[in-house]
């Protein structure tokens, strides 16, 4: 009986200090939190720059949180970088708060402030994102349109930049939160959770090439539909007989459809897995929401639909990036950070979060030849819009993802890719809300962005 | 085993004991018992000048706290509470049937809790310092009444009757208090929760019958008693403490007759009563729901746990520093979630610190009723430790979401007179089994020369 009541407390303790230890930061950090509101009135909040330094949000002489000085800049960055009153739950000026507001100094620290007088200061951050980069997404992103784009460093995981549509002025917060049915204090890169389409048959081929024996004789008759269950898996063209590369240059559904009847959803589940779906992200630098595939049993409908990234499997853009890093590091996954440095108010530098090391998601041999097949993409498949010239080779994935039954509503647009190239590791995820088709309108928006990233030698 | 306990009856009262001749095997006895004090010795000392230390910076501190003005009623509560402290550990144990281990580790919650609420509000630290002296002199009593009652029916029925009135007060007299009907004000005692009194009608009923009637029928009454009082309480609309009434039967049955079928099935039952109570209750269900995940309604529902995960995570190891942080944002803070305070200003590390001294308190506690030869005293202490552990166990693993929230106390932490009065009644219950035990032992040495 004691033993049992010993046995009680122990588990007790050891559940209470593995939720301080992973979860304590967050809470800390939350929103709900009323420490930060008490603790900006006796700290100096510390300053927010992006990567070159350019300053995105600081304390005024008088104590008032203020943001960068040039409204383009503001709004560019204004869902990752957050705004004082954290309405942007995620954003660094709530999710970084306790390094901003000296809530990480050391008690020496504390007590050099209160010995010269000064009032306590929080720590200064510097980001990886690039204000420059940030603002020519925005603006070459479709007018009116709503949607996200995330550009990485996939050697690094550093995220250069990370733009979210429609955005709103953190100077101006009274008209962003009058009209909040905009969602623009919403980041969807990091927390809008999307059907991937066919950017999802990245990780089908990913599963089909790791389980599936003499994939080289695979050749798939597309008639325009593939009958399985009660429906039919549709395409709006009839591509004949193909090999599976064709099937993915050509972004067949109906062959990825039969595709997956021979892969099972245990395999394609688990290989879902492995490149991070049903995870909990649980990164040092930023908060991602949860991307979901259903492992729970399948039907070989459900299934035909969840490879071509369609029914129950969703994805944030964030983490599509994040995929096309894995197949870029051939088959290393990374972890994303949003954090360059920290300077502590005396000029030291604070120690940055652990980062979890990349592990092995996909064989080299399997990421090799998704990035051949992505190449043939973007070299003449439905990608052509997202080539770069001047010899940068660029391998990547466009996705079409249907929303509604409604013939009236238009899909959304996805391409996911990544520059093959030493000199310039950029992945690249762009996102456009019922944009349409991604070969055509997400595609440009990606070139574009990689154009800018290289151009500026990020 | 009842027919041992006759024989002992028969024993005159320990003050006796001195005008009987000096022989030498009362001596070896004498020997015996200063040679065990001794043993605890250092420990003690140890225990009660780290209390004393803490309680001193503790209150001076928050003597000091606002610049340019002394609070003199911090250092009176010190006055009160610290010597005290000392007294009842180091000295009163010479003279009283009392155990210094037990006294000490009791002490230093008591110290702890005290500190921290006068640092969060100074009016009811003050309160607890005296709620804290009225439990010593009580706990002193109820020692004194089980290290010198011999017949317990009288005094079972007794409890029991008045467990049963008790319960039905705030039924009638009482008003809703979060969610529950449990508090009842009396002329001249002011407001108390009268569930936490018959805990311990319960304890001293169930080792009653449970000691010496070993089948079921005669074991009856004291479920039945069990049961009524576990009715009033959901009457009451207090089912975190008719979880603990529940769990405290359930060990004290097992440990009387060690029937695991019949335990087994009175578990199935509660289980079952426990689904039925998640269907009817609707607050049964948001704690539930709010347990699972509290994120979902942060401002409503699952306010409560989140202000106290929000302080946990914000004290870190060490904590924010006593006095410091925003306590007064969890509701209940002096309260139920008093752990959270506790976390969030002196640390996880002293929270952790806390949770191994109830350990400590339990053990030495089994201990202490595993060297009683009765098996009435053995299923009286049993219960007192069952309904501590459990209590402490249920409210911790509520504060840091383990398990759904159960509004019950923290033992000797809470604010609150009628917790801490009971809980040291119990301390005393089980001091007053450790002086059986001690006295059985200087028996056993004499009639063996």
């Amino acid at each position: 009986m004691l033993t049992l009541l010993f046995a009680l407390f122990g588990v007790m303790t050891a559940y209470c200090c593995y939720s301080v230890f992973f979860y304590g930061g967050r809470w800390v950090s939350n929103p709900y939190n009323p420490r930060i509101t008490s603790q900006k009135q006796s700290v100096v909040m510390g300053t927010v720059t992006d990567r070159d330094g350019a300053v995105l949000a600081y304390t005024d002489a008088s104590g008032a949180r203020r943001y960068s000085d040039n409204r383009e800049t503001r709004m560019a960055v204004s869902q990752v970088v957050g705004d004082s009153g954290g309405q942007v739950s995620t954003g660094v000026e709530t999710f970084h708060a306790p390094y901003l507001l000296g809530f990480k100094s050391s008690v020496w620290e504390r007590l050099a402030d209160a010995f010269t007088g000064t009032p306590q200061r929080g720590d200064d951050v510097r980001l990886t994102i690039s204000e420059r980069l940030s603002r020519h997404i925005t603006e070459s992103f479709p007018e009116g349109k709503r949607g996200a784009v995330v550009v990485m460093n996939y050697k690094t995981g550093e995220i250069l930049a990370m733009v979210s549509l429609p955005q709103f002025d953190p100077e101006d917060m009274e008209s962003a939160l009058a009209d909040e049915e905009a969602g623009a204090l919403v980041n969807r890169a990091t927390q809008g959770l999307y059907p991937p389409g066919s950017t999802f048959k990245i990780v089908t081929l990913a599963s089909a090439l790791e389980n599936l024996p003499d994939l080289d004789d695979f050749a798939f008759n597309c008639t325009g539909y593939y009958p399985v269950g009660n429906y039919s898996v549709t395409e709006s063209a009839e591509h004949g007989v193909q090999s599976l590369k064709q099937a993915f240059v050509h972004s067949c559904n109906t062959a990825f459809a039969a595709l997956s009847q021979d892969l099972s959803y245990q395999m394609l589940g688990a290989t879902a897995e492995q490149l991070g779906f049903n995870e909990n992200f649980m990164f040092g630098d930023l908060i991602v929401y949860n991307s979901s595939y259903p492992i729970d049993d399948l039907s070989a409908e459900d299934l035909a639909w969840s490879s071509i990234g369609q029914g129950r499997v969703l994805a944030t853009p964030l983490h599509m990036a994040l995929i096309a890093c894995t197949v870029a590091r051939g088959g290393l996954s990374v972890e994303p950070t949003l954090l360059a440095s920290i300077t502590t108010a005396q000029g030291g530098a604070r120690k940055l979060p652990a980062r979890e090391p990349g592990s092995r998601a996909l064989p080299a041999a399997v990421a090799q030849e998704i990035e051949e097949d992505m190449i043939a993409v973007v070299k003449s498949g439905t990608g052509t819009r997202a080539a770069l010239g001047d010899g940068y080779v660029v391998a990547g994935k466009t996705g079409s993802a249907e929303v509604s039954d409604d013939e009236g509503v238009a899909a959304h647009a996805w391409f996911v890719g990544y520059v093959v190239n030493d000199n310039a590791p950029y992945a690249v995820s762009v996102l456009v809300e019922h944009g349409g088709s991604g070969g055509a309108v997400a595609a440009p928006i990606a070139r574009r962005a990689l154009q800018r990233a290289i151009n500026l030698g990020l | 085993m009842p027919a041992k306990a006759k024989t002992y009856t028969a024993r005159p009262a320990s003050g006796a004991r001195g005008r009987r001749g000096d022989s030498r095997a009362q001596a070896e006895a004498r020997d015996r018992r200063r040679a065990i004090s001794r043993a605890g010795g250092f420990r003690v000392t140890a225990i009660a000048l780290l209390t004393f230390a803490f309680e001193a910076m503790g209150l001076l501190l928050a003597c000091v706290r606002e610049p340019g003005a002394v609070d003199a009623q911090a250092l009176s509560v010190l006055a009160l509470i610290a010597p005290l402290g000392l007294f009842t550990t180091l000295i009163l144990p010479r003279a009283l049937p009392m155990d210094a281990l037990l006294m000490a580790l009791t002490n230093f919650l008591c110290g702890v809790s005290i500190v921290v609420l006068y640092t969060v509000s100074t009016e009811r630290g003050l309160r607890q310092a005296i709620f804290y002296v009225a439990g010593l002199a009580v706990m002193l009593a109820m020692s004194g009444i089980v290290s010198r009652v011999r017949r317990y029916k009288g005094l079972t029925l007794l409890s029991m009757a008045l467990g049963i009135a008790a319960l039905i007060l705030p039924l009638a007299f009482g008003d809703w208090r979060y969610g529950a009907k449990n508090w009842v004000s009396l002329p001249l005692v002011g407001s108390f929760q009268p569930s936490e009194f018959v805990k311990l009608s319960v304890v001293l009923s169930l080792a009653y019958y449970f000691s010496a009637h070993r089948t079921v029928p005669q074991m009856l009454p004291a479920i039945l008693f069990s049961a009524a009082c576990l009715a009033l309480l959901m009457l009451q609309r207090d089912l975190g403490t008719a979880l603990i009434y529940y769990l405290t039967t359930l060990v004290m049955f097992y440990v009387a007759c060690g029937n695991v079928p019949l335990t087994a099935l009175g578990l199935c039952g509660g289980a079952a009563a426990a689904m039925m109570g998640y269907r009817m209750f609707a607050h049964v269900k948001v704690r539930v729901a709010m347990w699972r995940n509290p994120w979902s309604d942060p401002l409503g529902g699952g306010y409560q746990i989140i202000q106290a995960l929000l302080a946990i995570g914000s004290g870190g190891l060490f904590g924010v520093g006593l006095g410091q942080g925003t306590p007064s944002q969890i509701p209940a803070y002096d309260n139920d979630f008093i752990f959270a305070v506790l976390c969030e200003q002196m640390g996880l590390v002293f929270g952790l610190l806390v949770l191994v001294t109830y350990l400590l308190l339990i053990a030495r506690g089994a201990s202490l009723i595993g060297r009683s030869r009765r098996s009435f005293e053995m299923l009286l202490g049993c219960g007192v430790l069952a309904m501590l552990g459990i209590q402490t166990f249920m409210i911790v693993g509520g504060v840091i979401k383990m398990i759904p929230l159960t509004g019950v106390t923290m033992p000797f932490m809470s604010y609150g007179g009628s917790s801490l009065i009971s809980c040291l009644a119990m301390i005393g219950i089980l001091h007053g089994i450790a002086a059986r035990g001690q006295e059985d032992m200087e028996e056993a040495i004499l009639s063996r020369s």
